[in-house]
């Protein structure tokens, strides 16, 4: 079983820090990059069936389909039939209320600020 | 009652000389320092009450006079408008008539054949007594007025069931630009916008009277709109149900809540971008160093990295400028 990243972010640069962080923790780590919160369910879409360990790195402040609209959809249950994807919020707010607000989605499993460290990846691996 | 007996001045009308010397016998013998007047017909009575006015404490009156007598001689004298009891002297006769003057104003009446000294004192002293109170009442009546005119607070009071304005003050005639006998020809209701109506009238005929929760809307005389909240209090006049109301205009106060509400948007506006805006170039720099400590960048990646730490910092800085200027156009 394959474990893939999705990293959901409008900012390709930071998408690109952190595929580095997440190749130098292991390498065969599979990475999708996504700029918006559309392109990711587009691309969840079509792997619905998929039997990879799905972990996604959301970004919650992005145009279009935003990080929190995003786990709006996956909440109200479209991926069904995925096996659950472990969500990751990551965001460059200090902000508090957005940490609570996470909260409330059963599918958040944790709350990481930017910028992503090896020690994260390292940490969120493990978690089922 | 001590200071009735210290300075009373009592007249006399009484035309049958026999008569008053009894009266004014039993009058010395009763009280210590009183002042007796004697007048024998209507015509001196009327000249000496117009050079005394205010001089007097009573008037004990003989119910016919030569010149007057009867009701009518009751209301000539109750006209002087005096403010004193006026006690009447009277036959077995003309019982009917003094029981009647009773409801005209006159005090008390003495039947001259039961008359003595204990009874005419007694009688004077509850005439008075009686007198001091309906006076006191009087003053306190115009008291409870003023308070009502002169409150700075636009008050009315209207009528309990139909909800017509009985009165305004000075205050609702100034504040509202409506005239007093305009506001006697409304209904409170009147004052509200259409849509309230109903509202005030539950309100008001419910007794409601903590109708502080919420605010309404009046309307002065030329449409303008203002924000009230409105007291009430039930009061009984004449054992008739009226309102007394007062309206206190709070649309300043909501204005200044509506400004401070605006400013707190922008503040809240203000800390967002920080938590926000700033944090996003400043985590993408603090990523670039981190991933040069963990020497994770290859040396052909790193001309790349630098170029984005600056790029990065030249946001930061763009940022930055823009709070400090929204944070000047906010003013406080």
């Amino acid at each position: 079983m394959n474990t893939k990243f999705f990293i959901i972010d409008d900012d390709s640069i930071y998408r690109m820090m952190a595929e580095l962080i997440i190749k130098k923790v292991d390498a065969n780590l599979l990475i999708e990059h996504c700029e918006n919160g559309e392109v990711a369910i587009e691309k969840l879409s079509a792997i619905k069936n998929t039997n990879d360990k799905i972990i996604i790195l959301l970004d919650i402040n992005m145009p279009m389909l935003d990080g929190w609209n995003f786990l709006e959809d996956i909440e109200n249950g479209i991926f069904f039939e995925l096996n659950k994807p472990l969500i990751f919020i990551v965001s460059s707010s200090a902000d508090e209320s957005d940490l609570i607000k996470s909260q409330q989605y059963s599918n958040v499993k944790g709350f990481l600020q930017k910028p992503l460290k090896s020690q994260n990846i390292i940490d969120l691996l493990p978690i089922e | 009652m001590a200071n009735y007996l210290d300075e009373l001045s009592v007249l006399v009308i009484e035309d049958n000389q026999g008569d008053y010397v009894l009266i004014e016998d039993y009058l010395l013998e009763k009280f210590e320092h009183i002042k007796i007047f004697h007048c024998i017909d209507f015509a001196s009575t009327a000249e000496f009450i117009q050079n005394n006015k205010g001089k007097l404490s009573l008037i004990l009156l003989d119910f016919i006079l030569p010149d007057k007598e009867g009701m009518a001689l009751v209301n000539e004298i109750l006209s002087f408008d005096l403010k004193i009891p006026v006690i009447m002297l009277t036959g077995y006769t003309d019982l009917g008539m003094a029981k009647n003057s009773l409801q005209v104003g006159i005090s008390d009446y003495l039947i001259k054949d039961e008359i003595n000294p204990t009874i005419l004192h007694k009688t004077i002293l509850f005439a008075l007594n009686r007198n001091s109170f309906i006076n006191q009442i009087e003053k306190e009546k115009n008291n409870y007025e003023n308070l009502f005119n002169f409150s700075p607070q636009p008050t009315w009071l209207i009528d309990g069931q139909t909800l017509k304005i009985l009165h305004a003050n000075i205050a609702a005639q100034k504040k509202y630009g409506i005239s007093l006998n305009n506001f006697l020809n409304m209904l409170f209701t009147a004052l509200h916008p259409k849509e309230e109506e109903e509202w005030i009238k539950e309100k008001l005929i419910l007794k409601q009277e903590t109708v502080q929760e919420k605010h309404f809307t009046h309307y002065l005389f030329n449409q303008q709109e203002i924000k009230v909240n409105l007291y009430f209090k039930e009061i009984n006049i004449n054992s008739k149900n009226d309102i007394i109301i007062q309206s206190n205009d709070i649309s300043e106060t909501l204005n200044h809540i509506n400004t401070i509400e605006i400013q707190n948007s922008k503040l809240k506006n203000i800390a967002w971008t920080q938590s926000h805006v700033v944090r996003a170039p400043l985590a993408r720099i603090l990523g670039i160093i981190n991933l040069i400590e963990e020497k994770v960048i290859s040396d052909e990646e790193l001309p790349f990295f630098l170029t984005q730490l600056k790029v990065s910092s030249n946001e930061l800085d763009e940022t930055i400028k823009s709070i400090v200027e929204q944070a000047k156009q906010l003013k406080l």
